[in-house]
């Protein structure tokens, strides 16, 4: 779970949550504990697309779950209320997000503009924030695209607007929503986890080619091989152990399909 | 059920969506310009999607009637097929919309009255009778509770003797058919699959038995019923798991109720199949015997030949051949 977070004060109810550790001399603060990730992005497009470059950059792993987590100010929404994103968009850009929502959950789904500056006027049903489009756009680049989602929790309104907010509050908020952002991060990671290739496929076709002689459409055809066993219930220690004495890449992937012709018929 | 609703803009005043909405109070609705802002972006996951549509509210303003492929008919010369609906509720993994869509939302496109339109004028412009599919990108009945497509529909077909509508299902809910008198020009086709087969491939289908028992109520209201067999799937003991089907079929429906057979082997562009494949690693129907023939997946030749024969024998014995339609992959 990759979460990037805007501000130190958004982050620290996380942070300490999750316990992550801070990572020194990273160019941006960087907190992790086994495969929880947190960046501190800074406000706007710009900082935010680079936190979450930074990340996919040092862990290049496809489809994790990633998460845009902070305050935001809303039209309609009170002050402490958290929304997830179902739409974005940005001042001045055609471009428009819909993140499919699979997580069910009760936080309400609303609109959420991304804008260059804090927003004083407030549109009926409407979210603000400084982030969340460039996020999205940067982390649709390695994921698909319902595991990248917004989380906001509202710190202004028109009855309490920007102006009378301390950021003090945000840390507050976002505490106080510890429970249901556990449930997004718990339930996008295991939707990632439910699409994830078996990685033993891939361990097995990096040892069997390193073995040498095969091309590269060799090597497409035993992944292929490999991911039919797999699916059709085959060992694949077993089966690796039955292609110790094979000899040519031609003729292990006449064996494997050998092995595999009995099995491809739906039982 | 549908928690996620996305609106176009330029029907937020459709009676008919408004008429959807009210019986969704709960589901977030989102504005959309286009229904393809959602449904189109690539980096979608169909099977992520799928535990969780959502319902696209839309208008058609694309085509509205589309050729069907030569040879898919079931008796009428002058063949089409229209989709209220994209997606559907089941989950079958031998499915072609799984690789033919990037997402999994349903879009119900709510302008019936343009569908309507058009397949007015295209049964008016022939004296030849006018075949409509319904089925194709969707289950013509499975969504029935939110589109009301045949309670719709039935009656407008009603009044149009020279065009044919097929409502192609796997639901067992046929409640729409019992509002409606019976009338000639509509055919209730049952897609069915044998039961130990089903049982890996159909996800989120009512079971067969309660698919033979809709039949059999429909066509005892007086509704043409017609058996889909498509896409027949190999597995272990094919042949005595399709002679039970098939049996059991027939035990239910009087053969002077069967309007039509169609029978066609598990196939597909392998565009589709590749992406079927990468959606579902660990589908063992995709590592079946399957091989790809002019840019088509499917069975390796003798072995479809041999299955759809095997099946073709065995209805032969039991219904009249006229009834039997053979919808001939254009493979070769």
């Amino acid at each position: 779970m990759n979460l990037v977070v805007a501000l130190q004060k958004e982050a620290n109810p996380i942070i300490q949550a999750y316990g992550l550790d801070k990572e020194q001399g990273c160019p941006l603060p960087f907190y992790f504990k086994e495969n929880r990730r947190l960046i501190i992005s800074g406000i706007g497009r710009a900082r935010v697309s680079a936190a979450t470059a930074y990340l996919m950059g040092r862990f290049p792993e496809k489809n994790q779950p990633w998460l845009n987590l902070g305050i935001a100010g809303h039209g309609s929404l009170n002050t402490g209320q958290m929304f997830v994103a179902g739409r974005i968009i940005e001042t001045g850009s055609s471009q428009c997000f819909y993140p499919p929502q699979i997580i069910t959950s009760e936080v309400p789904v609303s609109e959420l503009t991304t804008c260059g500056k804090p927003q004083k006027k407030y549109q009926p049903n409407m979210g603000y924030d400084m982030e969340a489009h460039a996020f999205y756009q940067t982390a649709c680049l390695v994921s698909t695209r319902e595991l990248v989602q917004v989380l906001k929790v509202v710190s202004d309104n028109p009855k309490q607007p920007i102006s009378q907010f301390k950021p003090e509050q945000a840390s507050k908020w976002i505490e106080a929503k510890l429970p249901e952002i556990d449930h997004w991060i718990t339930e996008l990671t295991e939707a990632a986890l439910s699409i994830k290739p078996n990685p033993e496929i891939n361990k097995l076709l990096s040892r069997i080619t390193q073995r040498g002689g095969f091309s590269t459409t060799r090597s497409l055809q035993l992944g292929s091989l490999l991911r039919q066993a797999d699916a059709l219930g085959e060992d694949l220690g077993a089966l690796e152990g039955m292609l110790t004495d094979v000899g040519s890449p031609k003729q292990m992937l006449a064996e494997i399909e050998q092995i595999l012709s009995n099995k491809r018929t739906l039982p | 059920m549908i928690n996620s609703i996305y609106l176009e803009n330029s029907i937020r005043e459709h009676p008919k969506a408004r008429s959807i909405l009210s019986r969704f109070p709960k589901a977030n609705v989102l504005p959309c310009e286009h229904y393809k802002e959602v449904f189109n972006p690539a980096g979608q996951n169909f099977r992520l999607q799928k535990k969780n549509p959502a319902l696209i509210l839309a208008k058609q303003t694309g085509k509205l009637l589309h050729s069907i492929p030569p040879s898919y008919g079931v008796g009428g010369s002058r063949n089409f097929y229209f989709s209220h609906l994209l997606n559907c509720l089941y989950d079958c993994r031998y499915c072609f919309l799984q690789g033919m869509y990037p997402s999994a939302h349903f879009v119900h496109f709510i302008n019936s009255e343009d569908f309507m339109s058009v397949i007015k004028q295209t049964t008016e412009e022939s004296e030849e009778p006018s075949w409509f599919f319904s089925g194709y990108d969707c289950d013509s009945l499975a969504l029935e509770s939110i589109t009301g497509f045949a309670g719709e529909f039935l009656p407008f077909f009603s009044k149009l003797p020279n065009a044919w509508l097929e409502l192609r299902t796997k639901s067992a809910n046929l409640q729409v058919l019992e509002n409606q008198t019976p009338f000639d020009n509509v055919v209730i086709a049952f897609s069915f699959t044998p039961e130990e087969i089903g049982k890996q491939t159909e996800w989120k289908v009512p079971p067969l038995d309660s698919r033979i028992r809709a039949m059999k109520k429909a066509a005892s209201m007086g509704w043409k019923v017609g058996w889909r067999i498509d896409p027949v799937i190999d597995s272990t003991d094919f042949k005595k798991r399709y002679e039970e089907l098939f049996d059991s079929l027939l035990c239910n429906l009087p053969i002077q109720q069967l309007h039509s057979v169609s029978l066609g082997a598990f196939r597909m562009p392998s565009g589709f199949f590749k992406k079927m494949e990468k959606t579902y690693p660990s589908e063992p129907l995709f590592a079946g015997k399957l091989e790809k023939r002019a840019g088509m997946m499917a069975y390796e030749k003798n072995l479809e030949k041999d299955r759809l024969t095997t099946c073709e024998n065995l209805l032969l014995q039991r219904i009249p051949k006229e009834l039997l339609f053979s919808c001939k992959s254009p493979v070769v």
